[in-house]
């Protein structure tokens, strides 16, 4: 029938196996692409496969007035060459180039994993370093959690114990700049 | 026989000797009659030995449960891992790093350090030191050079004062600030634990990714191709369906002239023998025929209604 090199018929890709594996943002590709196979699969299941053999001796023999066109159609029938036909060069060629996108996808993700796992394994070496929390020095506070404490030794800021934000404006630290008493940047000084 | 003496034995006299093994025995036993219903005292004596009463689940706990007790964590602190430096250079045989003891350096009579004992004990024993430090306070009193002051002797109070406290409330306080502690650290584990989280989901999610863009890397090529595959076969099965209904069509078409032939011959004919046997019985002849031989019959058969 069909001179067709080598046909489909079914999928080879097992999906459910494959969406286990996919992350959510790469599921919604996988479900447009299986999307477009199971339409075409649902086709390919409930249409023919090949041409349907007919018994034409048996129908020759049942309706001998009608042979010669009997005949004739069998001649046709048999003579049938339906083409099947194969994929465009440049559908394959747009495979290859969304092949070529993935691949720099792939090496971009692989780009800033690197870089992610340089920061995490800072982060790690750092706490790997540090002493037990139960035996931390007072600087050990200041410099493994410098959100909650801090050291007036070295750090120019004011002493905030109620935690009032003293540190957040800088009006304090331009009112005590002058030593002079209650100087002020609008008074006069004509004595 | 020694309290004959004081008695006035005679010829009239009559004692009577009643022996306390009996009576005590009896108390005994009216002890053990009433344990299951104790009394007003028995009760109290149950109070304070701790034994729980009739449908009590366990003994009341008394505000006195804690005192006298000696606090102990349930666990120590974790102790420095013993390769730990904070720096490559540091020297830790002479300066190992200063950890937090778990609990204060032992003390002799609440005040000095047992460390400034231990390099006597060894010459004159274990009083040497008592008897130095003691030598040593009252020289210093003798000569006046530690002179007391008149409220000093109020420090005695004081001392009392904390053992009071120590011995009472002393439990529950340690316990209390163990607990606080405990939390304090856990605060700041947690925090830790934050940070690290970062990185720990930063590599899980990572790893699914890879995984998944090489799952995508594997399987897409193939999908999309058999797609394209996929429709080229469903279009040559359309074409296939179409021949075959095509073809179909035209020996269906076939058979039913076949069968329309028939059936019009079929027609014709029954309509020739009915219009014959029609015409027959309109004869008078043919029905005078028949239908005396049909009158005979019928009066042959002598039928009784």
């Amino acid at each position: 029938m069909s001179g067709a090199a080598k046909r489909v018929a079914t999928s080879s890709v097992n999906w459910s196996k494959l969406a286990e594996r996919l992350v959510p943002e790469h599921a919604a590709e996988l479900t447009r692409v299986k999307g477009v196979s199971g339409t075409f699969q649902s086709a390919v299941s409930q249409l023919p496969a090949d041409l349907p053999k007919i018994d034409f001796a048996a129908l020759k023999k049942a309706l001998p007035a009608h042979s010669a066109v009997l005949d004739s159609l069998q001649k046709q029938y048999e003579s049938v060459k339906i083409p099947y036909g194969e994929v465009p060069a440049e559908y394959l060629k747009e495979v290859d180039q969304w092949v070529d996108y993935n691949n720099a996808r792939i090496k971009l993700h692989e780009v800033k994993v690197a870089d992610g796992l340089q920061e995490a394994k800072k982060v790690e070496e750092k706490w790997a370093k540090a002493p037990p929390v139960e035996h931390f020095d007072r600087q050990h506070f200041v410099e493994y959690f410098p959100a909650h404490f801090y050291d007036l030794r070295y750090q120019n800021r004011i002493p905030d114990p109620c935690n009032i934000g003293l540190n957040e404006t800088p009006e304090i630290e331009n009112r005590f700049k002058d030593y002079k008493v209650l100087r002020r940047a609008d008074k006069v000084d004509d004595h | 026989m020694s309290l004959s003496r004081c008695l006035p034995l005679g010829q009239n006299a009559r004692v009577i000797i009643i022996p306390a093994r009996l009576a005590h025995a009896a108390s005994t036993q009216a002890a053990a009659a009433t344990d299951d219903a104790p009394n007003f005292f028995q009760k109290l004596a149950h109070r304070f030995q701790g034994v729980p009463l009739k449908g009590e689940a366990h003994a009341p706990k008394s505000m006195f449960e804690d005192c006298n007790k000696e606090w102990s964590a349930p666990e120590p602190l974790p102790a420095i891992p013993k390769d730990f430096k904070e720096h490559p250079d540091r020297d830790l045989v002479n300066y190992p790093y200063p950890a937090r003891p778990m609990y204060p350096p032992k003390s002799r009579l609440l005040m000095m350090p047992d460390s400034w004992f231990t390099p006597f004990q060894k010459v004159t024993g274990v009083s040497g030191p008592y008897l130095f430090f003691g030598g040593l306070f009252a020289f210093l009193v003798n000569k006046e050079l530690w002179v007391f002051e008149e409220q000093g002797h109020m420090t005695v109070g004081w001392i009392l004062f904390y053992l009071l406290v120590t011995r009472t409330a002393g439990y529950k306080i340690d316990q209390g600030l163990y607990n606080g502690y405990q939390e304090r650290v856990n605060f700041f584990k947690g925090l830790i634990q934050e940070d690290l989280k970062e990185a720990v989901e930063f590599k899980k999610t990572s790893a699914k990714q890879t995984e998944s863009l090489n799952s995508i890397k594997e399987s897409y090529p193939t999908a999309l191709k058999e797609s394209m595959a996929l429709q080229l076969e469903a279009t040559y099965r359309k074409n296939v369906q179409s021949v075959a209904t095509e073809l179909k069509r035209r020996i269906d078409y076939l058979k039913e002239t076949e069968e329309s032939k028939a059936r019009v011959e079929r027609e014709q004919l029954l309509k020739l023998i009915n219009s014959e046997v029609d015409k027959e019985f309109s004869d008078r002849s043919f029905k005078d025929k028949y239908l005396q031989n049909a009158i005979q019959q019928l009066k042959g058969l002598n039928v009784q209604l």
